[in-house]
This record gives structure tokens, C-alpha cells and sequence, in this order.
């Protein structure tokens, strides 16, 4: 059976984190880990999970939104076609490491005015425009992606689309949504979402690892808007861990949302 | 009595005055009417559009007569920032020299800012104090940095939050459509989940700054002109003035036809027509 993980933000295990894990995988379980993240590639992470949990893990077991979008992307690019980028470094290694071919990426300083893009030519063969976090996304960025979806029929999908961002509980900032929603505003359309609560990354993790039982399979997490979400929309049973974002007063307040199980941590789940 | 002149389309296509226009201008002005230039642009200083009006038209206007999204949103912070307070600027070089014209100071302007890469950039970032006002208008440089600054500014400090205009789109020209001012913010406001003050028309803000300045005491005696029904005419009707819609520039007889809320007073085929 499998156990989808949501991996956790930081630097250090929880406590308890790489005891479970092992076991897990001793017992033969597929243990595959889930992240709205956008900024690792899948080296980066096997390289994170061994310095934090000390554990081992093969490509297949990372999913985040980035290697999502790059593995999406992938699977229907032809030959020679690309995309347009937006989105951190992390992302755009991330593409180069699934081999997928990009523009648009870093810092754009080309237009000072809206009639710098009078006279602009599209490259030929863009068919997806990609939206993720990217401290450079500014308006030629904007005006080019805009008219890639506009003009040309790129197809639009985005990480994740959170309006907000909060910073260690101490300050809100604009999130990846905010960034985007210019765009999307401009468009009049909403890109495809790949991140959680969509159930879109459970649809590729299924096909990679041949998941036919969804009996079998726990999603656990710590935010219910995510993470139980998006077990909720794959089908499967979940698991909150109070040890992250979700307290249990926010927990009771939240009455639509309900996991299958709680626990104050991973380290409850050997129990 | 006052004539209150939107400016492009209406008195100028680009470098060109709309035929006879300089004509009726000069002859309002010699029967004593005043007439005030209005527009949504906010990349001109007063002493710029002064030099378009004297060049294209050949009529020497005083500044005063002159009035933009950005040089009104100079004079609106002006009236209210104490010495030594100052604003969050995203916007334009021009916007950034009108406020200069106007004695104006800004932090957070300009096409450098620092590079954030990533939310955490922000996690020591101290405001500098005495920032009152956050002003936004069109910006080729906001990125996240300027974003993220902005917001900290409005939800953290209290500062006033207001914009020269918000249109979403921007139409370059017949075959281009593009992001206007509108998605230049739109994220900025979605996540602060407000939206700004808005200078530009159709909001009355300019009415009401150009009534206090020039002391328009009877409303009967105006009569907007304009060739935009959203903005212009929709202006005059929200400040309660005569409006005249002139069919030379943005707006066609179809499209006035197709629009059942906006009605202007008058229809004119261009401003030579106002005897």
C-alpha cells in the first residue's frame, strides 16, 4: 500500500519523522512525497531528504508542483516545441532536468511602455505557458505570456494559485495567486492548477506507480486547504497532523474540511 | 462657464489636433469660457502637456488648466502629506517627475529593485517610517519586490492606497490587446483583498480637486466633452455635469447605439462642432 506524505517546510525532521518513514518503507509501503513547492529539482531533494531524515529516496517518490508542471509538460510536448516560463531558478532547473525546452525565464528588461509591444513578434511553436512564483515576473513578462495565450493558443497552467503567503506566522505577504492574478484578470480565464488541493498530481503519481487500490492509500498532511483537500478530491483517505500549520482551534473552526484521521504527528502514525 | 476637454481623441489623434479644434478652443477662450484639459494619462508633467498643447494645438495654456490621473494624483497627496512624510511610488518615469513637479517625496520608484527571489527575502525587511500614501499607476518594473513593499506598506503601516486608474486591458492597437494598469495591481489588491482609491475617470476625484482650484460653484454652466463613454462621459455624468460624447476618436455611432447606460447630453461629430 502507499502512504502519501506532504513533505514538511524547514530544515529539521519533526521529531519522530525518520523513524516512521523508515518503517514504512520496511513494511514495503510506498511512501511518496507531495509538495506545493516549486524551487527543487528531484536531485535537490534526494539530496534534502538524506541530510534531513536520512533517508534514501528514487526520483519517483518527489512530486511538487514544479516537477509536476515539468512531467505534465513533457508528456505532450513534440519535438522542438517549448514553453514560456515563469518561475524561480529551482523551476527552471527543474525543466532542464525533465528536458523540457523554455523561454522567458529571468529578468526581462525589454519594455518600458505598453507601445514597446506594438511591433513584438511570438515565437513559433510555444504551446504552454507555465506560471509559478518569480520575484522577476514583471510586465513584459506579463504582455509576452499574454500574448502567447492570447494569440498564439499556448496552453496556460499554473503551480499553485494562493493569494497569500504567510511568513512564519509573523507577516502576510502577496503569494504566488497575487503574482498571477494580473494575468489571469487580463485573460479572463484561470490557468489549469497543478498544485494541491488538484487532484492532478494524484493522477500522475497513480499512473507512475500503478496505484489501483485507493483503499491502500493515506494521504497525511498538515493544512487542510491542501493537503486533506486534495486526498479529498483524489478519493482516498487522509491524515492531518497537528504538528505544522493547523492547530486544533483552527481545526474546529473549519467545518467543511474533514480528514479521515488526526494526529499530533507523523510519529502517531506508527502507533 | 467652464469646458472640461478630455484630451486624446477629442482635441489630438497622436501628433495631429482633430481638425479644428484649435479653432473652437480659441474662440471658447475669447468669449471667456474657461477650458480645462482632463486625461487619464499619467506620463506627462504639466509643463510636458503644456508643450503638447502648445505644439499640436498652438495655444498657450497655464498649468493650471491641465489636469492628468497622475498630476492629480500629485496634487491629492500634496494636500495631505505633512513635512517629511512621503509615498511608496509605482509608476512611470513621467509619473515620477510630476511628483518631483509637484514637491512630492517618494521612495520605491525606478526600474532596480532588489531581487527577491523567494518570500523569505522578506522576512527581516523593515519599512522605513513616515510612508503615508502608496500611489500606483502603470509600472513596466513592478515585480514582486515593489509588490510585496507596497502591501507591507498598506497593511502594516496604515498607508492610503490609491491609483491613477484600473483598467484591465489596453488596446494598442486595431489587432493587439494587452494588460492595462488594472493587471499591473489587480494582485496587489486581490491580496490585500482592497481595492485602491481611483484618481483617473470615471471616478469624480478630479472633479472635485478642478472644482476646488478653479471654484466652479454652478455645475449647469459645465460641459464635459469627450470621446470615451466609460470614462469621459460616465465623468461628467458622475459629477453631475452636461456631457458632449464626439464621435472622432474611440467611440463609433454603433457602439453608442449598443450602450443603454451611458447617455451623454450631446452627440457631436467632432469638437469643430461646438458653436
Amino acid at each position: 500500500s502507499s502512504g502519501i506524505n506532504a513533505e514538511y517546510g524547514g530544515n529539521k525532521q519533526v521529531p519522530g519523522a525518520s523513524d516512521v518513514v523508515k518503517h514504512l518503507l520496511s513494511l514495503n509501503k510506498n511512501v511518496i512525497f507531495v509538495t506545493n513547492n516549486t524551487s527543487k529539482t528531484r536531485a535537490a531533494y534526494r539530496e534534502t531528504f538524506k541530510a534531513v531524515l536520512d533517508i534514501t529516496v528514487s526520483d519517483n517518490q518527489v512530486y511538487s508542483a514544479g516537477i509536476s508542471a515539468a512531467l505534465y509538460v513533457k508528456q505532450k510536448l513534440k519535438p522542438g516545441e517549448k514553453i514560456f516560463l515563469i518561475g524561480s531558478k529551482g523551476l527552471s532547473e527543474t525543466m532542464d532536468e525533465s528536458g523540457v525546452e523554455y523561454i522567458g525565464h529571468g529578468c526581462d528588461m525589454d519594455a518600458s511602455y505598453f507601445t514597446d509591444f506594438l511591433d513584438y513578434i511570438p515565437e513559433s511553436n510555444v504551446k504552454f505557458v507555465v506560471g509559478a512564483f518569480d520575484g522577476y515576473f514583471n510586465y513584459a513578462k506579463m504582455a509576452k505570456a499574454f500574448i502567447y495565450i492570447k494569440e498564439c493558443g499556448a496552453e496556460y497552467i499554473a503551480t499553485n494559485l494562493d493569494m497569500n503567503h504567510s511568513l512564519n506566522d509573523s507577516r502576510l505577504l502577496p503569494g504566488t495567486g497575487a503574482v498571477l492574478e494580473g494575468l489571469n484578470q487580463s485573460l479572463g480565464m484561470q490557468p489549469k492548477v497543478l498544485g494541491k488541493p488538484s487532484p492532478i498530481m494524484f493522477d500522475m503519481i497513480s499512473k507512475d506507480h500503478n496505484l489501483e487500490d485507493k483503499s491502500k492509500v493515506l494521504m497525511v498532511g498538515d493544512t487542510l486547504q491542501s493537503d486533506i483537500q486534495f486526498g479529498i478530491n483524489s478519493g482516498v483517505d487522509t491524515a492531518l497532523v497537528l504538528s505544522g500549520i493547523t492547530s486544533r482551534d483552527v481545526l474546529d473552526q473549519e467545518a467543511s474540511i474533514k480528514p479521515t484521521f488526526i494526529v499530533n504527528s507523523i510519529a502517531d502514525l506508527l502507533k | 462657464s467652464s469646458g472640461i476637454n478630455a484630451e486624446y481623441g477629442v482635441v489630438w489623434h497622436g501628433l495631429d489636433q482633430v481638425p479644428g479644434a484649435s479653432d473652437v478652443i480659441n474662440h471658447l477662450i475669447s468669449l471667456n469660457k474657461k477650458v480645462i484639459f482632463v486625461t487619464n494619462n499619467n506620463s506627462k508633467t504639466r509643463k510636458s502637456f503644456r508643450e503638447s498643447v502648445q505644439n499640436i494645438l498652438g495655444i498657450s495654456v497655464s498649468n493650471d488648466k491641465l489636469y492628468s490621473s497622475g498630476i492629480t494624483a500629485g496634487l491629492y497627496v500634496k494636500q495631505k502629506l505633512k513635512p517629511g512624510e512621503k509615498i511608496f511610488l509605482i509608476g512611470t518615469k513621467g509619473l515620477s517627475e510630476t511628483m518631483d513637479e509637484s514637491g512630492v517625496e517618494y521612495i520605491g520608484h525606478g526600474t532596480c529593485d532588489m531581487d527577491a527571489s523567494y518570500f523569505t527575502d522578506f522576512l527581516d525587511y523593515v519599512p522605513e517610517r513616515n510612508v503615508k500614501f502608496v500611489v500606483g499607476a502603470f509600472d513596466c518594473y513592478f515585480n514582486y519586490a515593489k509588490m510585496a513593499k507596497a502591501f507591507i506598506y498598506i497593511k502594516e503601516c496604515g498607508a492610503e492606497y490609491i491609483a491613477t486608474n484600473l483598467d484591465l486591458r489596453c488596446n494598442i492597437s486595431k489587432t493587439r490587446i494587452l494588460p492595462g494598469t488594472g493587471s499591473v495591481l489587480a494582485g496587489l489588491n486581490q491580496s490585500l483583498g482592497i481595492q485602491p482609491l481611483v484618481i483617473g475617470k470615471p471616478s469624480t476625484i478630479m472633479f472635485d480637486i478642478i472644482s476646488a482650484d478653479h471654484n466652479l460653484q454652478e455645475k449647469s454652466k459645465i460641459l464635459m466633452v469627450g470621446d470615451n463613454l466609460l470614462t469621459d462621459i460616465q465623468f461628467g455624468m458622475n459629477a453631475g455635469i452636461d456631457t458632449a460624447l464626439v464621435l472622432s476618436g474611440v467611440t463609433n455611432k454603433s457602439m453608442l447605439n449598443e450602450e443603454s447606460c451611458i447617455k451623454p447630453t450631446y452627440v457631436l461629430d467632432s469638437i469643430a462642432d461646438i458653436k
